[in-house]
């Protein structure tokens, strides 16, 4: 297993000495990854800057820093000193200082003010080459989402690769006996509610342009699926056919969607053209076929199948084809996501009598057990492959909670009276 | 016209007395109705809880139901198992590879080495197998070929190789190079023609003609699919394939 996340994550490593700021600086390997020893230093204030100022943007930099540690791209390294002057002479870094803590890099903030407006320069400074690789000056609004933003600007600039601090996560909040959709920061900031159509709404999946959310709604009495426009703000039905109309899962291409319909007897997986309004049977069994989740490349299918006598994860062409099994552990699992990098299946097993969210290789090994605690269910890739998304009881209800893709630093990111089903969002690219 | 008109207006009049019953039928089937509605919407706010074990208790439910019919299933499988056994070993005889794959749809079995001692340089087999499966996932399909390649030339006597073989097909398939996969896919059939991955060959084969406009083949394909794999899933697809040609 070890060696599939070695190869599947990025390890990264320094390929050039003299480059310009918008290269790519870090390079992704197949050997070893590695984070980025890096130190925030101190708000650098560039004129007379009020403490109650220094305050406000402070928090904003916490807030960088803790997009930046949850990155998995970079270690952080905590300043020893809260004075500004520690590590620098006469403004130029005293790298020495800063090499003994064990950082490659610092972060450095500055921060200016003129009557109108407050200027934060944000400057990624190399230890190694003694010069800037990254330098951005923004104008403050003080909003999550700036700040978010530049942290995915660091992430491209260095490494190539997308970030995901400005991802965002839907899931179904409790509202009295009914289940809202709603959207949040993926760190559990800035909650927005998207449906108010007073009945039980699941499942949300994303389109994958981040423009639409398919999700199921009771709102007439049975299991049908709709789609909710963000931009347009429309709602639409998509699947209203008789019996169960379950678990959408948008393709790739955001072309079809694969469904959970039992109009022909058991719950089924079909295919659903969006643009023809066709559909196509996938599975045709006497056990139970739910549960579609599309691999990245969008050519195969993972889904929940009974058909060993106890629900299992298989795998199929997306056509209906080549179904195999892929979980031999234990007698229950469900739910299977595929990671986006194309290597994982994220999956929940119940285990001794409680739901456990799993993981394991796509080629049949390394299965890991990742949550021990109360029940864990409905695991959601990030766009990067790197964390999980998925909601717990263990503090007594149900919140949404977020972990990397190994099971570490497990936090819970909502305080609400209940929070299910989360779906973390695609890349949001600017 | 106007007859008609006036015919409609006095109906009413015309039904008379009738009308007050029919009042209090409609009254009586509307308080049913109201009756009803308000059971439904009690049973609607039980349905939140009830949803969140729903599928729990439809798989215990099933899985129940369904123990003698697994059983009697699992029979069955293993009495076709044997028979195919015997087929592929009469097969294996015939063959140059002298492939004996235990017929596992597992995605992937444990996998022996070839001969032990006799690795070498050569690279580990499921590690070659694995890292050319991820290539088709995350959808590089050229390395993903090059690397099914190097495996099939390496361990062609591995109980991959028509796995191997079969992945080429979908590597050239996902990339719309019919006619390539339609080669490789034909070599899943005549050289691992009793193998777990033949029949998914066969469906793959059809569906490669019917993308080269070549109907009857891609007919004929399927049809040979329904004979030789009758109970396989791509025989109940190809049923589908074959209705939906012109």
């Amino acid at each position: 297993m070890k060696n599939f996340f070695l190869l599947s994550l990025a390890h990264i490593f320094l390929f050039s000495l003299a480059i310009a700021q918008t290269d790519v600086y870090l390079k992704l390997s197949t050997s070893e990854r590695r984070p980025i020893e890096l130190v925030v230093t101190p708000i650098q204030p560039q004129g007379k800057i009020t403490q109650e100022k220094m305050a406000k943007v402070k928090d904003i930099v916490d807030i960088l820093s803790d997009d930046l540690a949850f990155s998995l791209y970079f270690q952080l390294i905590e300043s020893p000193d809260s004075d500004p002057g520690y590590g620098f002479k006469k403004g130029q870094v005293l790298a020495g200082s800063w090499q003994l803590l064990g950082a490659k890099m610092l972060l450095i903030p500055e921060l200016r003010s003129d009557k109108k407006q407050d200027h934060l320069k944000v400057r990624i400074y190399d230890l190694g080459v003694g010069r800037d690789i990254f330098a951005k000056e923004i104008f403050l609004d003080y909003s999550r989402g700036q700040v978010h933003r530049i942290c995915d600007e660091i992430i491209k600039a260095l490494t190539g690769e997308n970030g995901v601090a400005s991802t965002r996560i839907a899931f179904c909040q409790k509202n009295g006996q009914n289940k809202e959709l709603a959207v949040l920061e993926y760190d559990g900031h800035n909650l927005q509610k998207l449906t108010a159509l007073n009945t039980i709404t699941l499942s949300p999946d994303w389109s994958p342009d981040g423009s639409k959310l398919a999700f199921i709604s009771f709102q007439r009495n049975r299991t049908e699926i709709y789609s909710l426009d963000m931009k347009a703000w429309k709602l639409q039905a998509v699947s209203q056919v008789e019996g169960l109309n379950t678990s959408p899962a948008w393709s790739p291409d955001g072309k079809k969607m694969a469904l959970t319909l039992s109009k022909d007897g058991n719950a089924e997986i079909y295919l659903y053209t969006l643009d023809s309004r066709s559909l196509q049977r996938l599975t045709n069994s006497w056990a139970i076929d739910c549960s579609p989740g599309w691999s990245p490349n969008g050519r195969e299918l993972v889904f929940t199948s009974d058909r060993p006598g106890s629900p299992q994860i298989y795998l199929m062409d997306a056509d209906g084809s080549n179904i195999r099994r892929l979980t031999y552990q234990g007698n229950y699992n469900t739910s299977p996501v595929w990671s986006p990098k194309g290597d994982k299946i994220a999956f929940v097993s119940r285990i001794n009598g409680l739901f456990q969210i799993c993981a394991m290789n796509v080629t049949g090994d390394g299965y890991t057990q990742l949550t021990y605690e109360g029940d864990n269910e409905d695991p959601s890739w990030s766009p990067d492959g790197l964390h999980l998304a998925f909601s717990s009881n263990r503090t007594g209800s149900n919140q949404l909670w977020l972990m990397h893709w190994d099971g570490s630093n497990q936090k819970a990111v909502t305080n609400l009276g209940g929070a299910l089903m989360p779906a973390w969002s695609p890349f949001i690219i600017p | 016209m106007k007859k008609s008109i006036l015919f409609i207006l006095c109906l009413p009049l015309l039904a008379g007395c009738g009308v007050k019953r029919e009042y209090v039928r409609m009254r009586d089937q509307l308080d049913y109705l109201e009756t009803s509605q308000k059971k439904m919407e009690t049973q609607l706010a039980r349905m939140d809880s009830l949803l969140r074990v729903q599928t729990d208790i439809t798989y215990q439910l099933n899985a129940e139901m369904r123990t003698r019919w697994g059983s009697l299933n699992e029979r069955m499988m293993s009495m076709d198992q044997q028979y195919e056994d015997q087929q592929s070993r009469a097969m294996v005889q015939a063959l140059p590879l002298g492939s004996s794959k235990p017929d596992s749809k597992a995605i992937v079995p444990p996998v022996p080495p070839d001969k032990p001692g006799d690795n070498g340089s050569k690279p580990d087999p499921k590690q070659l197998y694995d890292t050319a499966y991820l290539d088709i996932t995350r959808g590089n399909y050229d390395l993903a070929i090059s690397g099914f390649r190097e495996f099939l030339k390496l361990y062609p006597s591995s109980s991959l190789a028509d796995n191997s073989q079969y992945w080429i097909g979908e590597g050239y398939y996902a990339q719309k190079k019919y006619t390539e996969a339609l080669a490789e896919f034909e070599k899943v059939i005549s050289l691992y023609s009793n193998q777990d991955k033949a029949a998914a060959a066969y469906y793959k084969s059809g569906l490669c003609q019917k993308e080269l406009g070549n109907k009857t083949a891609a007919r004929e394909n399927w049809q040979a699919l329904i004979k030789k794999f009758p109970r396989s899933p791509e025989a109940k697809l190809a049923q589908d394939r074959i209705k939906e040609l012109p």
